[in-house]
C-alpha cells in the first residue's frame, strides 16, 4: 500500500496560542482591577464615565477568561492535535482562518458592547443576539472543519481525545442557540424570550454545562493528547475513558438546577440538580484517575519537567473542584454556598487550577515544538509553577474563609429574634479578604507574565516550523474489524454516529427538565395581583440590567427565617412570569433587592445611587451620575411594549399609543415626590425610570395580601 | 465495559437494599431540623468507602498471609466475624439514626463517625502488621522484587486500583498508537465501581425520600419548621420584662440608655437623619432635633415609628433588627436631642408638638396625629 505525503500546519495553532495569551493576560487583569474595586471603590472611576463599573466589567472579565483565554486555548488544542490524531491536514485552511480571525473579531465586539452598556443581563450569555449569531456562525465553520478534518482521515479509529471534541463541539452548539433565544427589540436589545422561573432554569442548563463543555470536556480531550505526551506514556485505561466519557456527558447535563436550589424553582427540578450532581463525582474523576494515572512510572520525570508539573496540579485542581461541586449541590451545603464567595472561590479552583494550569502545561510544551527549539528556561518556568499554585492558594482560601464567616454573620440572630448584624456589618467584614483574594490574583497574572518573557524568547531562540511534513496510509473502503474488539470500537470508526449519539444522551436531560417546567403549569402557581410592569419601569428595568446591578444583588429570597427577615417574605415562582429576562443572579455582593420596592423612599434612592455611602455608611457600591445626566430613550419604548407582547407578556393591543404618555405621568409623579423632599430633577432623566423600577420590584405579592 | 456495567448495577442493588428500608422507615421525622446532622450523615457515609476498601485489602492481606503461614482458621474466622460485625454495626447505626430526634441524632451519628475512624486505624494497623514480615520472614525472603518493597500504603494503593505491575504493562496493551499515543487497557479501579454505584444509590434515595415517600421535608416545609421553632425559642425571651415594651408601655430611659442608643443612632440613623438628627436641606429623613413631629413627638410615637416605619414616607421598620429595649433606647435619644438645633438643619415637617406632662402626652399624642 502507497504512503499518502501531506503537511501538518502549524500557522493556526501558533496564532490560537498567541491570542489564547493575550486574551488570558487581558481577562486576567481585568479580574484583578475588578477584585480591588471590591475592596475599594475609587477603581470603578464612576465619577468619570460608567464604563468600567463593577457591573459592566465583571462580565467582560468572566466572558473574556472563558470565551476568550479558554476558547482560543481550545482551538490552539485542537488545530495541533486533530490532525496529527488523525493523520491527515485540517480539512480547510480557509475556514480555519475565518475560524480564528471570526473569533477574534467576536472577542472585541463583546468586550466593546458590554463595557458600552449592551447585555441581554444573562450571566455567561451576556452577549447581544448580533454577537450571538456570530457565535453560532463561526461554530457550525469550526465544526464543519472539524468534521472535514475527521471524514477525511487516514486513522480508522477516533481517539478519546476525539470523542470529548465531537460531544463538546454538538453540546455547545445546542446550549448557545436554545439559551440565545431573544426577540430583538433593536440592533443590540433584545429581551429573553424566556420569563422568569423558566429562563433561570433555561440560563443555569446553559450556566453549568458551559462550565461542563466548554471548560471541562474540550480540555479532558487536550489532556489526552498531551499529558501521555509529555510524559511518553501510555494512556492508564482505555475502558475507563469509555465508562467515564458516556457517564460523564450524560450525567452532567441534568446538573443545572443545583444553581438555583432553594429558588423559587420547582422542588422537583431542584432534586434532580442535586441526585445527578452527586452521580457525577466518578465519571468526572474518571478523568482525573487516567490523567494521574497515566503518570504512573512516570513520577521521576514530574519531579524534573515543569509541563508534568503544571498537567499534575491541574488534574488535581479538577479532581479538587469536581468533588467540591456535588458537594456544592448538596440542599445543606448550598445553603451556605449560594450567593457567597464559596462559589467563587470554587470557580477560580476551577479556572486558574485546571484550565489556567493545563493551558500553561500545553504552552510550555507546545511553542518550543512549534519553533523547533527547547524552552528557553525550566527553571524559569518552574518559578512560574510555585507563584501560580501560591496565586490560587492566596485566592481561594481567603475566600472560602469569607464565606463562612459571612454565613454565620447573615444568619446571627440576638437571643431576642432579631439580626444580629446589618448587611453592611457583613460586608465591611469581608473587605480585608477581597483584599487577599486580590493580591492572590495580581501573584497569579504574574506568573503569566513571567510564562509570557519565557516563551517569547524560546520563540526567538527557536524557527517558526510553518508546515510539518507527515505521510500515511489512506484508509480502505473495506475493512475487517477484527473480532476481539469491544462493541465501542465500532463507534469510535463512525463519528456521525458519535455526534448523533452524544446529542442524543446531552439531550435528554435538559429535555426531561426543562419541557415540564414550560408545559405543567403547576410548576409556576400564578398570582393574579402581578401584573406588566408599567412602561417607565420597564426602562428603568433595562437600565437595571445594563448596569449590570445582577452582578452584586439578587432577586431571589429563599425560604430561611434569616432571609425572610432581612429581606422580606421569600421569593415565589409566580412574581417573576413577565421577567424577560429573570434577574435572580448569583452572588450577593450587596445585599437581595426582591423586595426593595417601597422600603425606601424615593429621596434614599435618588441619594444613594448619586453616591451610596451617603445612605448606607461604608457601602462599596460605586455611584451612578451618568443616571442623573442622561435622559429616557423614550424613542425605545414602543418597540419594546411590542416587543414583550410578541412573547406572551399581555400589554393591551394598541398599547403602543398610550405607553410614552403613562411613562411621562409616573415620572413627574416621582420628580413630584423628590420635589417634595427639595431635591430637583428632571422627569425625563433615567434615575427618574430606575427609582420606578425599584419601587415596584416585589410589590405585587403585597397587593395581594392587603385585599 | 460489560463487565464494568453488571458491576454498577449489581452494587447498586446491594447497596439500595439497606437504604430503601431506612427511607420507609423515615415518616416519622419531619421535625428534625436536619442542617448539621445531615453533614454528619454525609461524613459518615463517606467514611465508609475507606472502611470498605480497608475491609478488603485487609482480608486479602490476611488471606495471603495465611496462605504463607499455612493457616490456623481460628483466627482466619474469628476476625472475619469481628470485621463483618462492625462493619454491619456501623451501618445499622446510621440508618437507624435518622429515625432518631434532633439532638439524639447528632450524638449518634457522632458516635458513628468516631466508630468509623476507629475502623479505619484498627485496619490500617492490622493491614500493616500484615503486610510487614516479620524477621524470620525477612531472613527467607531474600530475592525480594522491586514491587514487593513498596510501602504498606503503596500496595494498599495498588490493590485498591488493581494495578498491575509496570512490567507487565504489555499483557494490557490495546495496540492503538494515536500519533504516538498508546492506550493500555488497565481494569478500572475497583473502589470506582463502588464510589459510583453508592452514588447512584444516594441519588435513587434522595429522590425516593423527598418525592415519593415524602419522608423529607421539602423547602416551604423546613421553613415552616425552622419559624415554628424559632417562635418557640423566643417567646420565652419576648416574656423577660426588658422585651415586653411596646409602644403603649415605652418610657423615657435614664441617661445609660440614651448613650446605648446614641451608638445605634449613630451607626444606622445617620445616612438619613443626619449625623446630628438634623438631616439637612434634600435630606432623606426629616428634622429631629426641632418641634415639628410628622407622625408624632412623645416617646410612645417615636417608638411606633421606629418599630413599624413609615414605608410609603422611606422610613423603614425596625423592628427585625433591634429588640424593643434597643428601640427604646433609640427613642430616648431621639428625645434627648430635642432642641439642639444642630448647624444646616433641615426645615419643619409636619405639626407643630408640645411636650406634655408625662401622663397626658399620649392622649394629646393621638389627639394631634388625628388633625
Amino acid at each position: 500500500m502507497s504512503l499518502e505525503k501531506f503537511y501538518y500546519d502549524n500557522k493556526l495553532p501558533k496564532l490560537f496560542a498567541i491570542a489564547c495569551i493575550f486574551w488570558g493576560t487581558v481577562g486576567m487583569l481585568l479580574g484583578v482591577i475588578a477584585a480591588f474595586q471590591l475592596a475599594f471603590p475609587v477603581l470603578n472611576f464612576s465619577e468619570y464615565f460608567p464604563y468600567l463599573a463593577f457591573g459592566r466589567l465583571r462580565p467582560v472579565h468572566t466572558n473574556a477568561v472563558i470565551f476568550a483565554f479558554v476558547g482560543n486555548g481550545i482551538f490552539t488544542g485542537i488545530y495541533y492535535a486533530l490532525p496529527r490524531l488523525l493523520k491527515t491536514p485540517m480539512w480547510s485552511n480557509t475556514f480555519g482562518k475565518i475560524h480564528f480571525w471570526g473569533w477574534q473579531l467576536i472577542i472585541v465586539s463583546a468586550a466593546v458592547s458590554l463595557l458600552m452598556g449592551f447585555t441581554t443581563g444573562k450571566e455567561y450569555a451576556e452577549l447581544e443576539w448580533p454577537i450571538d449569531i456570530a457565535i453560532t456562525l463561526i461554530w457550525v465553520i469550526f465544526g464543519i472543519n472539524m468534521f472535514g478534518t475527521i471524514l477525511t482521515r487516514r486513522e480508522r479509529h477516533l481517539y478519546v481525545a476525539i470523542w470529548f471534541f465531537i460531544a463538546s463541539w454538538v453540546t455547545v452548539a445546542m446550549l448557545h442557540i436554545v439559551n440565545s433565544m431573544e426577540f430583538p427589540v433593536s440592533f443590540m436589545k433584545s429581551y429573553s424570550w424566556y420569563a422568569g422561573v423558566q429562563d433561570a432554569l433555561v440560563q443555569w442548563w446553559y450556566g453549568h454545562n458551559a462550565v461542563a463543555f466548554f471548560l471541562t470536556t474540550p480540555y479532558l480531550g487536550l489532556m489526552y493528547y498531551y499529558l501521555p505526551k509529555a510524559a511518553n506514556r501510555p494512556v492508564y485505561s482505555y475502558r475507563l475513558s469509555i465508562v467515564h466519557f458516556w457517564s460523564l456527558i450524560f450525567l452532567y447535563i441534568w446538573a443545572g438546577p443545583h444553581h438555583l436550589l432553594y429558588t423559587a424553582l420547582p422542588d422537583w427540578a431542584q432534586s434532580l440538580g442535586t441526585a445527578f450532581s452527586i452521580m457525577l463525582i466518578l465519571p468526572s474523576w474518571g478523568g482525573m484517575l487516567n490523567g494521574l494515572f497515566t503518570l504512573r512510572g512516570a513520577w521521576d520525570k514530574v519531579r524534573e519537567d515543569p509541563v508534568l508539573k503544571f498537567f499534575v496540579v491541574a488534574v488535581t485542581c479538577y479532581g479538587m473542584s469536581t468533588f467540591e461541586g456535588p458537594m456544592l449541590a448538596l440542599k445543606n451545603v448550598n445553603a451556605i454556598s449560594h450567593y457567597s464567595d464559596w462559589t467563587v472561590a470554587h470557580v477560580h479552583i476551577g479556572a486558574l487550577g485546571w484550565n489556567g494550569f493545563l493551558t500553561f502545561g500545553m504552552m510550555y510544551w507546545l511553542i518550543p515544538k512549534l519553533f523547533n527549539t527547547t524552552l528557553y528556561s525550566r527553571k524559569l518556568a518552574s518559578t512560574h509553577f510555585w507563584i501560580g499554585t501560591l496565586g490560587i492558594l492566596l485566592y481561594a482560601i481567603p475566600m472560602y474563609w469569607s464565606a463562612f464567616r459571612a454565613y454565620f454573620m447573615m444568619k446571627a440572630f440576638t437571643p431576642e429574634g432579631q439580626l444580629q448584624y446589618q448587611f453592611i456589618d457583613v460586608v465591611q467584614s469581608t473587605i480585608p479578604f477581597y483584599i487577599m483574594r486580590a493580591l492572590g490574583g495580581t501573584i497569579f497574572l504574574t506568573g503569566v507574565i513571567l510564562m509570557i518573557y519565557n516563551l517569547i524568547k524560546t520563540a526567538k531562540a527557536g524557527s517558526f516550523v510553518a508546515k510539518e511534513e507527515a505521510e500515511a496510509a489512506p484508509l480502505l473502503k473495506e475493512y475487517n474489524a477484527p473480532t476481539n474488539t469491544i462493541w465501542h470500537s465500532f463507534i469510535e470508526r463512525k463519528p456521525l454516529l458519535l455526534l448523533v449519539l452524544s446529542l442524543v444522551v446531552v439531550a435528554i436531560g435538559g429535555m426531561v427538565e426543562l419541557i415540564p417546567t414550560f408545559i405543567v403549569k403547576e410548576n409556576i402557581p400564578t398570582i393574579s395581583s402581578v401584573k406588566p410592569y408599567t412602561p417607565l419601569e420597564l426602562q428603568g428595568r433595562d437600565i437595571y440590567i445594563r448596569e449590570g446591578c445582577y452582578n452584586c444583588h439578587s432577586q431571589m429570597i429563599r425560604p430561611f427565617r434569616y432571609e425572610v427577615t432581612r429581606y422580606g417574605e421569600y421569593s415565589k415562582a409566580g412574581e417573576f412570569v413577565y421577567d424577560h429576562p429573570f434577574q435572580w443572579g448569583s452572588k450577593r455582593t450587596g445585599p437581595d433587592l426582591a423586595r426593595i420596592g417601597g422600603k425606601y423612599g424615593d429621596a434614599w434612592h435618588f441619594n444613594h445611587m448619586l453616591e451610596p455611602s451617603s445612605m448606607s455608611p461604608g457601602s462599596i457600591m460605586p455611584s451612578y451620575p451618568s443616571l442623573f445626566e442622561n435622559d429616557i430613550d423614550k424613542g425605545s419604548t414602543n418597540s419594546k411594549i411590542y416587543a414583550m407582547r410578541k412573547i406572551g407578556v399581555p400589554y393591551a393591543d394598541n398599547y403602543e399609543a398610550q405607553a410614552n404618555k403613562d411613562l411621562e405621568v409616573q415620572a413627574n409623579k416621582i420628580s413630584k415626590n423628590l420635589a417634595d423632599n427639595k431635591i430637583n430633577i428632571g422627569s425625563e432623566k433615567e434615575i427618574i425610570a430606575l427609582i420606578a423600577y425599584l419601587q415596584r420590584v416585589g410589590t405585587d405579592i403585597k397587593l395581594q395580601s392587603k385585599k | 465495559m460489560k463487565q464494568n456495567i453488571k458491576k454498577i448495577v449489581l452494587s447498586c442493588i446491594l447497596f439500595s437494599a439497606p437504604y430503601l428500608i431506612m427511607a420507609q422507615n423515615a415518616n416519622t421525622n419531619k421535625n428534625v431540623s436536619m442542617d448539621f446532622n445531615w453533614i454528619l450523615i454525609v461524613i459518615a457515609f463517606i467514611l465508609l468507602l475507606p472502611i470498605y476498601i480497608m475491609s478488603k485489602t485487609f482480608l486479602h492481606a490476611l488471606k495471603e498471609n495465611l496462605k504463607k503461614t499455612k493457616s490456623n482458621s481460628k483466627t482466619k474466622a474469628s476476625l472475619v466475624i469481628l470485621l463483618v460485625g462492625l462493619s454491619q454495626f456501623s451501618e445499622a447505626k446510621t440508618f437507624n439514626a435518622i429515625d432518631m430526634s434532633s439532638n439524639w441524632l447528632a450524638w449518634l451519628l457522632v458516635c458513628v463517625i468516631i466508630i468509623e475512624t476507629f475502623l479505619i486505624v484498627f485496619f490500617s494497623l492490622q493491614t500493616i502488621k500484615f503486610l510487614t514480615p516479620s524477621a524470620e520472614e525477612e531472613e527467607t525472603a531474600t530475592s525480594v522484587t522491586a514491587e514487593s518493597q513498596r510501602s504498606w500504603f503503596g500496595k494498599i494503593w495498588d490493590k485498591m486500583n488493581r494495578f498491575k505491575p509496570l512490567s507487565e504493562e504489555g499483557d494490557i496493551d490495546t495496540g492503538h498508537s494515536y500519533d504516538g499515543i498508546r492506550e493500555l487497557d488497565n481494569v478500572t479501579p475497583p473502589w470506582f465501581i463502588t464510589a459510583f454505584a453508592i452514588t447512584i444509590v444516594f441519588a435513587a434515595v434522595y429522590l425516593y425520600r423527598y418525592h415519593v415517600a415524602k419522608s423529607a421535608p421539602l423547602q416551604d416545609e423546613e421553613y415552616a419548621i425552622e419559624i415554628a421553632q424559632a417562635e418557640k425559642d423566643n417567646s420565652k425571651l419576648l416574656s423577660t420584662e426588658a422585651n415586653k415594651i411596646d409602644e403603649n408601655t415605652v418610657v423615657m430611659l435614664g441617661a445609660s440608655d440614651i448613650e446605648d442608643g446614641k451608638k445605634i443612632f449613630t451607626q444606622i440613623c445617620i445616612a438619613c437623619h443626619g449625623p446630628a438628627g438634623g438631616s439637612k436641606a434634600g435630606g432623606v429623613g426629616p428634622n429631629l432635633t426641632d418641634d415639628y413631629w410628622i407622625h408624632g413627638g412623645s416617646i410612645q410615637n417615636i417608638f411606633k415609628s421606629i418599630k413599624y416605619g413609615w414605608p410609603e414616607k422611606g422610613m423603614i421598620s425596625w423592628k427585625n433588627n433591634f429588640s424593643p429595649k434597643q428601640m427604646a433606647q433609640l427613642a430616648s435619644f431621639v428625645k434627648s436631642i430635642h432642641g439642639t438645633n444642630p448647624p444646616g438643619a433641615k426645615e419643619p415637617q409636619g405639626e407643630l408638638y408640645k411636650e406634655e406632662s408625662a401622663a397626658t402626652s399620649a392622649a394629646t399624642d393621638s389627639a394631634s396625629v388625628k388633625k
